[in-house]
């Protein structure tokens, strides 16, 4: 190998030269799916891990017991791909989190409901001429046929 | 009605479940005339005061037969009511008219000769009747 590439590179023939430039071609081509294998590898080497995933009771468990939320920062991406379950726990208590401040933010129909009713005795309005006293929905109306005198 | 209509306001019109209306009837001539454009005076400028008006009256009862429309005016005073615009009220044929209709509707269309007398929805009660029996009576309307 160290005495090809030599040979390869002084080589002053164009025939020589194609070779030499399809050698490097073909190495970075090497390097480049090396690097993409690795990168694949990466992302596909957990899943032998994830294999359990027919049973993920078994990597919860396992989980729990052995390291709990510290494994979760440790292999993130296996968790996910081993415990789906688990990686959506944290999702929904994110949306819960979220959803707290909804509640909070929601006083407005509490207040609502908290107000006081209103003062029927101090409200008054006109109907068909006369000057009512009291909530104009009321369910009874009585009418006090009298004189001042 | 004096002194029931405390009562009333207390447990039923406060609760939102009865509302009252007062319709005038003119047995004592100028007298009630008065009294009673009075109270629509103070109406006009604000439905609640037509309330205070009433109640106002109703305390000082003694003195509505020798009252006159300074008497009206200076109660709208006390009261907290624009003066002049009362005062030009009570002179407006248009109360009077209105005042005089509604001791009519009683007399001839509710064919109510005695005094109190009450319209509860569609029944009427003629003569005083004590708070049971008003309580009684709202019953009886709700169902």
């Amino acid at each position: 190998m160290d005495d090809f590439l030599p040979e390869r590179q002084t080589s002053g023939k164009p025939g020589t030269q194609v070779s030499v430039w399809r050698a490097k071609f073909a190495f970075l081509l090497a390097v480049l799916l090396c690097t993409a294998l690795i990168a694949v590898g990466c992302g596909t080497v957990p899943a032998p891990v994830a294999e359990p995933e027919d049973d993920p009771a078994v990597p919860e468990a396992a989980a729990a017991e052995q390291e709990g939320e510290a494994a979760a920062d440790r292999e993130p991406a296996a968790e996910e791909a081993a415990v789906p379950a688990e990686s959506s726990e944290p999702a929904e208590a994110a949306e819960v989190a979220e959803a707290d401040p909804e509640p909070a933010s929601e006083p407005a129909p509490d207040e609502v409901v908290a107000e006081d009713p209103p003062d029927w005795t101090t409200h008054a309005f006109v109907d068909g001429g006369y000057y009512v006293l009291g909530n104009p929905e009321a369910e009874v109306s009585i009418l006090d046929a009298g004189d001042f005198l | 009605m004096l002194r029931v209509e405390p009562l009333l306001i207390e447990n039923y019109v406060a609760a939102g479940t009865v509302n009252l209306r007062f319709n005038h009837v003119l047995d004592h001539g100028g007298a009630s005339e008065r009294a009673s454009a009075a109270s629509e005076c103070a109406g006009q400028q604000d439905p609640y005061s037509f309330w205070t008006m009433h109640n106002h009256l109703f305390a000082n009862i003694s003195s509505l037969f020798s009252a006159n429309v300074d008497t009206y005016v200076g109660y709208a005073d006390s009261l907290g009511l624009d003066t002049e615009a009362f005062g030009s009220c009570m002179a407006d044929p248009a109360v009077l008219d209105k005042i005089r209709a509604q001791h009519a509707y009683r007399t001839n269309e509710l064919n109510i000769r005695r005094r109190p007398a009450f319209l509860i929805n569609d029944s009427i009660y003629q003569g005083g009747l004590p708070f049971d029996a008003f309580e009684r009576a709202i019953a009886e309307a709700m169902n």
